[in-house]
């Protein structure tokens, strides 16, 4: 189980292997979604082009922003959707659920002394 | 910089947003100091995405100095953020209520008592109260020392060195029927340049020509706490005054003041007034 702070950024990276004999560009789509709705993403998708020789692997990495959240926890999965020129192919669901956690922030602007 | 006086309640304001999209109640620490003394706290609740103006009431610390502010935001206990003001705040010592002091003109002359001692043979007196002189303008200080040839004087004080024009004035008491006044200027630099700035056609011949000022550190930061600045005097000058122009910015104070008078088995002084010198 992966946890992190909402409105964080993290990185995703992902293996993948190309069983075929020529090389092949992909283009990876990667979101975080509901268990329950998979095909909705929550978060804006990192999308990514890349390539992996023939019968090669290669590893990818997603910079993944953690959705700001309404509630204090939420519980995700990770799905990664392959296309290859514009076509899915196939979408992956990540084996371990992303936990969300709300963290509170705050930003400020400078002091001002009342005279 | 700010300016306040050890002790006084002073109003903060900041524009705190909440980045998220849940309303929280934070609760605000105002810190002072390397040490991060706390002197202002509140609380307060910011909706998803607000942003709102937060008042602290902020106890300055009791120790003159500069001192960095700080903000602490903490979320049930937890510090969320420690942000620091672009600005430190210099806190000059609370004595002297500022009202007592009159304020003159350059050439102009009160007689508004703000500190009375007295200080025995060889030995050094201090100030009973500090004396904090708000941002005047038209300010000078005048000593006045009943008794004798003062000999030494230690200051430890707090000004725009730059532009440090002192004027002092005695008023030995040569027998108990008449006060003599005298008036002497201090310059913060190096010392002989007393000798180029006063005008020697504006002093009276002196009982004791011989007057020097010898700077022991050149303070470089506002306030220089920490920095004796001595001023020896050999000589009483009866009567006269130079012009020496000069202008001064901010607060400034004496935090002691020391003398040491060597020809006399007691003296007496008093700190009459206080003005500035203006161009």
């Amino acid at each position: 189980m992966a946890v992190f702070s909402d409105g964080t950024v993290q990185r995703a990276r992902v293996r993948f292997t190309n069983p075929k004999a020529q090389a092949i560009t992909y283009t990876g789509k990667f979101y975080l979604a509901l268990p329950s709705n998979l095909n909705n993403p929550v978060n804006a998708p990192a999308v990514k082009d890349f390539s992996v020789a023939a019968q090669g692997a290669s590893d990818v990495d997603f910079s993944v922003d953690i959705p700001l959240l309404t509630v204090q926890q939420l519980s995700l999965v990770a799905c990664l959707q392959v296309l290859i020129s514009g076509s899915p192919i196939v979408t992956f669901v990540g084996a371990e659920a992303v936990v969300v956690n709300f963290s509170p922030a705050v930003s400020w602007g400078d002091i001002v002394w009342n005279p | 910089m700010p300016q306040f006086y050890t002790g006084e309640v002073k109003t903060a304001r900041v524009v705190l947003t909440n980045p998220k999209q849940i309303a929280v109640t934070y609760n605000g620490m105002l810190l002072m100091g390397a040490g991060l003394q706390l002197v202002g706290e509140t609380s307060f609740s910011l909706s998803a995405g607000q942003s709102k103006e937060i008042t602290f009431s902020a106890t300055m610390p009791s120790v003159a100095g500069t001192y960095p502010v700080y903000l602490g935001v903490f979320y049930a206990g937890v510090l969320v953020q420690l942000f620091k003001a672009s600005q430190d705040v210099m806190v000059a010592l609370a004595g002297i209520n500022p009202g007592l002091l009159q304020i003159l003109s350059v050439e102009g002359r009160g007689f508004s008592e703000v500190g009375v001692g007295s200080a025995p043979y060889s030995h050094y007196g201090a100030l009973a109260s500090p004396i904090v002189v708000p941002n005047l303008s038209g300010v000078k200080i005048i000593w006045f020392n009943r008794g004798v040839i003062p000999s030494v004087f230690n200051f430890n004080a707090s000004n725009d060195f730059e532009r440090w024009n002192w004027w002092m004035s005695f008023e030995p008491q040569f027998d108990a029927r008449y006060w003599v006044e005298d008036e002497y200027a201090i310059v913060g630099e190096p010392p002989n340049e007393y000798e180029e700035l006063v005008n020697p056609a504006h002093w009276e011949t002196p009982a004791f020509p011989t007057f020097m000022n010898r700077p022991i550190y050149t303070p470089t930061t506002f306030p220089p706490i920490g920095y004796p600045y001595e001023v020896s005097i050999t000589g009483l000058h009866s009567g006269g005054r130079a012009d020496i122009p000069g202008v001064y910015d901010g607060i400034f104070f004496f935090e002691q003041v020391y003398m040491d008078f060597v020809s006399t088995p007691a003296i007496y002084w008093r700190i009459k007034n206080l003005f500035q010198v203006t161009g």
